[in-house]
Parts: C-alpha cells; sequence; structure tokens
C-alpha cells in the first residue's frame, strides 16, 4: 500500500471505524477522535526509517512452541461448568440477549 | 506495631508464634484501608470478611491479606477491570495467580483502581475516578496498577498483584516509591486475567521491598497447562542467595534512557544511585539500544491492534453491559486498532511493528552479551498533576517511553526507589535483565535496598 494515506484521517473514516468496531460515537467525538488519531498516526510514521527488508516479524517472545494439550487433561472442566452458570444464560446452553 | 512495615516472613512469623492471629493481621490492614481509601481512592472492592482456613496454617503465605489489580478473576467477588462494562460482572472461576495464592493461605482484602482494561499511565481512565498518590494527592499515582502502588505505599496490603502491559506495574511502582516486578513474558500464567495486549501482557507482583517480591513469585512462577504462553521451564530458586556479591556484577548503562527529554532531578538521582552501586563494587559499561526510539511508536501499534481485537468479546450479551459503556480512551484505542489491523494497512502498521520488534529484542540480546542487568529511570519526568497531559494523546504515551521497550522484548525488569524529587516526591528506577533472570534482578535490587537506600527515598509513613 501507498504511505501517503498515513495519518490522513477524516471524521467520516472514524464514524467508519466505529461501525466496524460496533461503537457508537457522536458527530463531534469523531471529530476529536480524527484528530487524535492522526496525531498518533503522524507520530507512528517515523517506523518508515527502519529498514526491516529479511527481518522476521515477533509474535511471540519467549520461545514457547507447538504448544498443545496432553488429551483428556481438560475435558469438561470446573471453569466451563462454571462459566455456564452466568447470570445471563437462560437454560443449560442458550445465553438470553437484549432485543 | 507497624505491621506494613514488616516482610511477609515476619508476619508470617509472628501468626506462626500466636503474638498475632490471621484476624488481627487482617483487621490491622483493613483500618487502614477504611481510614485513607475514601481520600485515596486505592480500592474498587474491598472485602470485608476473609475466609481464613486454618488447614493451611503451614502454607508460606497463611493469614497474608493482599491486593490484586482488579483485572483478575475471582470467583464470587465482582471483576471490573474498572471499567463500566464490567461494573457489575462477578466472574464463575479463579485467575490461576489467584488460586495459587489463595491455596497457599493468602486472603484478599481486596482489588484495586487501575485505568480501564489497562489502558492508560495514571489511572485517570478510570472508570472509578483517578487514584492519587499518597505523597501528595494532587499528584497522579501511575498507571495502570495505579491503585495497587497506591494500596502499597500507604500500607493497606501486605503485597499487590498487577500485570504489565507496556510499564503498568512499574510505572505506579515509581511514582508511589514502592517496588513493582514486571516478569519475562510467560514466566507467570496469565490464565483469568483480563486480556490486554496478550503478546505483552505480563503478571507480577508488587511490594514494599524487595524480599517479599520473591517470596510471591516463589508462588505464582511457572507453568499453567490452562496457559498455552506460559513457559514450561523450571521454576529456580528466587530467595535471595546471602552469597550475592555486588562485586564483580556488570550493569549497562543505556545512554538512550539518559539523553534528551529525560527530567534532570530523574537522571541526577539515578545518577547518585549508580555511583552508590559502584561503591560497593559493581562495574558498569555504556552501551547503546538506538532502536529505542521507536519503542513507543512499536509499542502503541502492537497493543492497540491486540486491544481491538481483545476487547471485541465484550459485547453485552453473555456477559457485561454493552459496548456503549466503553471509556473515552478504550474507544480511542479500539478505533486505532480497528485501523491498524483493516485491510490495507496490515502490513503498514501491525506487521512493521511486528519486525522492528523484532529488531528492539535483538539489539537487547546483544547489550546483555555483555552485562548482567541493565539500569535506566522508570519514567522521563517524577509524577506530574492529575489532569495534566489527560487531553493529549500522544503527549500521555510518551510517559511509557522508557518502560516499553521491556514488554516488547519480553525481558524481566524491577522497579524500584532510587531517590525523591526535592518536593518529596519518588523517583524510580528499573534493573532490566535477561529473559528469564528474574533471580539476578531480586539479587541486585535486595543488596541496593539493604545497603544503599537513603533514608529520604524510604516509603510514605
Amino acid at each position: 500500500m501507498s504511505n501517503t494515506s498515513f495519518s490522513k484521517i477524516t471524521p467520516d473514516d472514524v464514524l467508519h471505524l466505529a461501525k466496524l468496531a460496533n461503537l457508537k460515537i457522536t458527530q463531534s467525538e469523531s471529530e476529536k477522535y480524527a484528530t487524535q488519531i492522526a496525531s498518533i498516526l503522524e507520530y507512528v510514521k517515523k517506523l518508515e526509517e527502519v529498514d526491516t527488508e529479511n527481518v522476521e516479524p515477533t509474535a511471540h517472545i519467549s520461545g514457547t512452541r507447538n504448544v498443545s494439550f496432553k488429551d483428556g487433561s481438560i475435558g469438561s472442566t470446573p471453569i466451563v461448568k462454571s462459566t455456564l452458570k452466568t447470570k445471563k444464560l437462560n437454560d443449560k446452553i442458550y445465553f438470553s440477549s437484549s432485543k | 506495631m507497624e505491621l506494613h512495615k514488616k516482610t511477609i516472613k515476619e508476619i508470617r512469623k509472628l501468626i506462626d508464634t500466636k503474638e498475632l492471629s490471621p484476624e488481627e493481621v487482617y483487621s490491622y490492614y483493613f483500618n487502614r484501608i477504611k481510614k485513607d481509601n475514601s481520600k485515596l481512592n486505592a480500592f474498587v472492592t474491598v472485602n470485608e470478611t476473609p475466609k481464613i482456613d486454618t488447614k493451611l496454617k503451614n502454607k508460606p503465605l497463611y493469614g497474608i491479606p493482599f491486593s490484586m489489580k482488579d483485572i483478575f478473576m475471582t470467583e464470587g467477588i465482582r471483576t471490573t477491570a474498572s471499567s463500566n462494562i464490567l461494573k457489575d460482572y462477578k466472574a464463575s472461576y479463579n485467575a490461576t495467580v489467584y488460586q495459587k495464592l489463595i491455596d497457599n493461605g493468602a486472603l484478599l482484602i481486596g482489588k484495586t483502581n487501575n485505568d480501564a482494561w489497562g489502558h492508560g499511565s495514571t489511572t485517570e481512565n478510570s472508570a472509578f475516578g483517578p487514584s492519587k498518590n499518597p505523597h501528595d494527592p494532587e499528584y497522579i499515582a501511575g498507571g495502570s496498577t495505579g491503585g495497587e502502588a497506591v494500596a502499597l505505599a500507604s500500607g493497606m496490603s501486605a503485597f499487590g498483584i498487577g500485570e504489565d502491559t507496556g510499564g503498568s506495574i512499574r510505572f505506579p511502582s515509581s511514582m508511589c516509591g514502592t517496588i513493582g516486578l514486571k516478569v519475562t513474558y510467560g514466566l507467570v500464567s496469565r490464565f483469568g486475567a483480563i486480556s490486554y495486549a496478550s503478546s505483552l501482557d505480563t503478571v507480577g507482583p508488587m511490594a514494599r521491598n524487595v524480599e517479599d517480591i520473591a517470596t510471591v513469585l516463589q508462588i505464582i512462577a511457572g507453568n499453567d497447562p490452562l496457559d498455552a504462553t506460559s513457559s514450561n521451564r523450571v521454576v529456580p530458586d528466587y530467595s535471595i542467595s546471602d552469597d550475592f556479591d555486588l562485586r564483580g556484577t556488570r550493569i549497562g548503562i543505556p545512554k538512550e534512557y539518559f539523553s534528551e527529554g529525560i527530567d534532570n532531578e530523574v537522571k541526577k538521582t539515578i545518577e547518585y544511585s549508580i555511583d552508590k552501586l559502584r561503591k560497593e563494587g559493581v562495574e558498569f559499561i555504556e552501551v547503546s539500544l538506538p532502536m529505542t526510539k521507536y519503542a513507543i511508536a512499536v509499542y502503541y501499534l502492537i497493543a492497540v491492534s491486540e486491544t481491538s481485537s481483545n476487547l471485541a468479546r465484550y459485547d453485552g450479551i453473555r456477559f457485561g453491559n454493552d459496548r456503549s459503556n466503553f471509556e473515552e480512551e478504550s474507544k480511542r484505542r479500539i478505533l486505532l486498532g480497528t485501523y491498524t489491523l483493516s485491510s490495507g494497512y496490515y502490513d503498514a502498521y501491525y506487521l512493521k511493528a511486528a519486525k522492528v520488534r523484532t529488531l528492539i529484542k535483538e539489539e537487547f540480546d546483544t547489550a546483555f552479551k555483555n552485562v548482567d542487568a541493565l539500569i535506566a529511570p522508570v519514567s522521563p519526568t517524577p509524577p506530574f498533576k492529575i489532569g495534566e497531559k489527560i487531553d493529549d494523546p500522544v503527549k500521555m504515551y510518551l510517559s511509557d517511553i522508557l518502560t516499553v521497550s521491556v514488554n516488547l522484548a519480553g525481558i524481566p525488569a524491577l522497579a524500584l526507589p532510587s531517590g525523591t524529587t526535592k518536593s518529596g516526591l519518588p523517583i524510580g528506577m528499573q534493573l532490566i535483565g535477561k529473559q528469564f533472570d528474574e533471580k539476578t534482578l531480586i539479587n541486585i535490587g535486595y543488596k541496593y535496598e539493604q545497603e544503599l537506600r537513603t533514608q529520604n527515598s524510604d516509603l510514605r509513613n
């Protein structure tokens, strides 16, 4: 992508992002956030200076690999059972939500 | 008796010899909460009635009251993340760190205030209002684990558990003059801790002295099958070694951590601590970490991206209130993270940041070939006033400039008091170590504390 779009973000862009993130924000909030987000994006632009060709990205930092549960080690834990007792449950399986 | 000035082991001994009962210890701290909490706003929830189980009387933390940042699941006691989304939420299971502590006899006295979801450096983003610095209530307590540092500095709890994603244990420890350990990523289970940025989040102990940090770390460290990112290394013995000698210890001074933008009083105070350590035989070597200037940019891109994803689960359907209850700073971070993860922007922001993160990690690896630890200030400035930076996110984010690199590299750092400003506000320093080498930091920190800490850097009474 082109980097020219860095730090150009309009209140309409913010309203669109809010929709994607399922957040309700007002027009005046969108203006405030647009200015603030633009200044943050302007700040992070400095990363363009760093040469990252042939550099692998880091996701997990302390070297744990191929972690999987042993068969039968977790199963139906007390945690699953107690979580299903959550107040908003209407019976054993389904959650009730407001309309 | 000033119980809050004693170590966990000393209090434990008083209980063992029946000089004090666990109930008496608990009410000592509880009364201090009653006396000061309304003024300092350290606690979100206080637990009036401890469940003392005498079957645990031989356990190392039996009868010791502790507090936790309010992001850890505690069955039957509300867990709010200091957000209106979860203000009435009661977890149905326990975080591993909490389970380990109560299994060892510790008693949860309360859950402490933080910036909602860990989003902040001052606790001003809490739904329950800011915590106040006990040294001067007009000043920030630091964040995001601010309430915890306040509770410890004012002796309302014997030890604490915090969570550090970009400095959230170290920064408030520095602001309040207490001690906090940011552990190696994966050393302590994150199961049941509300996620902020999953590749950076770490759970660690907070205390009023280094020995207590070691005592608590011994219990909470170790693999947890419920947290796939927790390390399966064997946990070493963290207790203080009597034969540890500062002579021969090599500590690096990263010049970028003492350069432009660092307050003079902060610099002078840390340099004074360095001088004292040098007199004890520590060898200091100047090192350079030139990637430091990119750390804030990398950190905020990774953190907002991951938090926008993590907070997507709070839809108000299964638990908690709906998304209109997010606090302003959280909305800002969710929006920004939604943007940086968007199709077409992911490569330029998240992926780019993840690559620069690799370079930051490599730079630390190189530095640690020559030194046992690094020393640096925790914060570029002493505590500032509540409200001073709240409207300027970039300025606020820059408060974390000296702490975030450690999270990006997954390495441990111990924050401890270095001295105070002329007006008596705390200034903290951090000892930064190699991955899984908390033991060295604890031993250096302990020696420093025992032999070198000046009277005026001592905690509030």
